[in-house]
């Protein structure tokens, strides 16, 4: 350990060195308090052994300069707040002393005149302190290193999810949508997609993958992946040996089949995920939808919510060579569907009891039919906001609008 | 006749180190003449916060030797300066002066019994 001392009689200054270095310590000695303050400004010191009565500066003027965060230079203190342990000398009668130097910031104290082996345990004491300190601090720094690099990738992974969202809202002739995401954490295991393919079929989805966090994030990519109709092998669009389909776009029925069967095949770590499908013939305002253990959507008409068939069937990822129910409705000019995630309706509120809930979300729809959807999905996630009291969610919230103009 | 310091016990806090503990000793006989005629300066000109610094100081420095009577005279000189009543300091100086002078002698004697 370096330790400096701090001692204006000289033969007790003397003998102390003699025993630290004795034990193996390096050792520098000051004459009083002022002295012992520049040293251990300059220094790297471990341990301090301070006497309380010392010209100029007294020990515990010393020690309160040492707490009130005094660096020892270089060595290897961390940040300039490395712990350093302070043992103070007094007189065997004094305890007055005593109290007040442990109150100013000593660890520990050792009587004057001081006994050999009480200085070396006491020592002892201060070097597990010390090493201790080092060790946590250094443990300290590398889980805050650590927790750098995750929140680094986490924020690259984010990035790249949100790289995969839909790129704008779609508005033709036809039809006009809009969509919300708004993810609890930094990664969302809610996915959705809106594509207008051949510029007559608009295509949107929301997927949830059950539980958060990077494994969910990884299977709601896998989906917004396995849907995009950019790439090779999309499930979206019509393979030449594949059915009859709506136009070039694949039933929904059966991309949410391949779809359960492609996660069924697949490790998803105990993960299941639920899945809303609608394929809108913009032109004939023809649609169709396929549900995988998802929330119905809501269809509004003339300022009602219609019911709409329950058919579908179970989340993807539990069991293999599901088929799935298609529902084909057949819309009339100016209705308005929209998908959501759970996150939306099962949101607790911070002063109400309860949940959001299914009838507060349809009064939302129905109140709003005058609403353009990219104000309504804004308006919608104020309004739930308001009910949580804060911006932030339990869970993801997704939400797509889509009004149907007419032919 | 007994020593006025305790000769095993400052053998054992020496590591039975003579040499050591000739080296303190001679910082004994060369610090503590000054200390002494210090503190008779404060005696005489009544600054009893000197005196109680100046005793303190001397209290420690004898202490290293194991030599409880002349440490308690010290201490009694430094708890009337701290104490702020001189009344008595001029015989009690007097009683420290003597018990230095003899630990010094004793202590270079049996040093140089030891050599």
């Amino acid at each position: 350990m370096r330790i400096l001392v701090a001692e204006d009689e000289r033969i007790t200054r003397t003998t102390l060195v003699r025993q630290l270095e004795g034990w193996g310590h390096q050792v520098t000695a000051a004459e009083d308090g002022e002295q012992a303050w520049e040293q251990y400004q300059s220094g790297a010191f471990e341990i301090v052994i301070t006497d309380w009565e010392m010209p100029r500066l007294s020990g515990v003027e010393l020690i309160q300069r040492i707490r009130a965060g005094g660096n020892t230079g270089e060595g290897d203190r961390h940040d300039g707040a490395a712990y350093v342990y302070i043992i103070m000398l007094t007189s065997r009668s004094n305890k007055s002393d005593i109290v007040g130097g442990i109150e100013a910031g000593a660890d520990d104290f050792v009587s004057k005149p001081f006994d050999k082996e009480e200085l070396r345990v006491r020592v002892l004491a201060g070097e597990r302190v010390v090493r201790l300190e080092r060790t946590l601090s250094r443990q300290n720094d590398e889980l805050r290193a650590a927790g750098e690099r995750m929140r680094h990738d986490l924020e690259a992974a984010a990035r790249v999810q949100r790289a995969m969202l839909p790129r704008e809202n779609i508005t033709t002739s036809h039809v006009r949508s809009a969509w919300t995401y708004v993810p609890t954490d930094e990664l969302a295991g809610d996915a959705i997609g809106l594509h207008l393919i051949d510029d007559r079929y608009l295509v949107s989805y929301v997927v949830d993958v059950s539980g958060h966090g990077v494994p969910a994030a990884l299977l709601a990519v896998t989906a917004m992946h396995a849907l995009s109709p950019a790439g090779e092998g999309s499930l979206l669009l019509k393979g030449a040996d594949e059915g009859e389909g709506i136009g070039r776009v694949n039933n929904p029925s059966r991309v949410v089949a391949e779809l359960n069967r492609r996660f069924c095949a697949g490790d998803n770590d105990g993960r299941f995920l639920t899945m809303i499908l609608c394929v809108l013939d913009s032109h004939a305002g023809l649609l169709h939808f396929a549900r995988a253990g998802h929330p119905l959507p809501v269809l509004v008409r003339s300022g009602k919510s219609l019911a709409v068939s329950e058919d579908g069937g179970l989340p993807l990822g539990l069991v293999d060579s599901m088929d799935y129910e298609e529902v084909v409705l057949q819309l009339e000019p100016g209705d308005r569907v929209a998908l959501y995630s759970d996150g939306f309706i099962e949101q607790p509120g911070h002063s109400q009891a309860g949940q959001f809930g299914d009838a507060r979300f349809a009064a939302l729809l129905t109140g709003a039919t005058q609403v353009l959807p990219e104000r309504l999905v804004t308006d919608s996630v104020d309004s739930l906001t308001a009910w949580a009291g804060k911006r932030s969610f339990v869970d993801d919230v997704s939400l797509v609008v889509v009004d149907w103009l007419g032919r | 006749m007994a020593r006025i310091f305790n000769e095993a016990e400052l053998l054992e806090r020496v590591g039975n180190d003579i040499g050591f503990l000739s080296e303190t000793a001679e910082m004994l006989t060369s610090d503590g003449p000054p200390l002494l005629e210090q503190l008779g300066a404060a005696v005489a000109a009544g600054d009893a916060a000197a005196v109680g610094r100046l005793a303190h100081t001397l209290k420690g420095m004898v202490s290293n030797f194991c030599a409880p009577s002349v440490q308690t005279c010290a201490m009694e000189l430094e708890k009337m300066g701290k104490g702020g009543d001189l009344a008595a300091a001029g015989p009690a100086l007097e009683v420290v002066k003597q018990g230095v002078s003899e630990l010094t002698t004793e202590l270079l004697d049996f040093i140089k019994a030891r050599a």
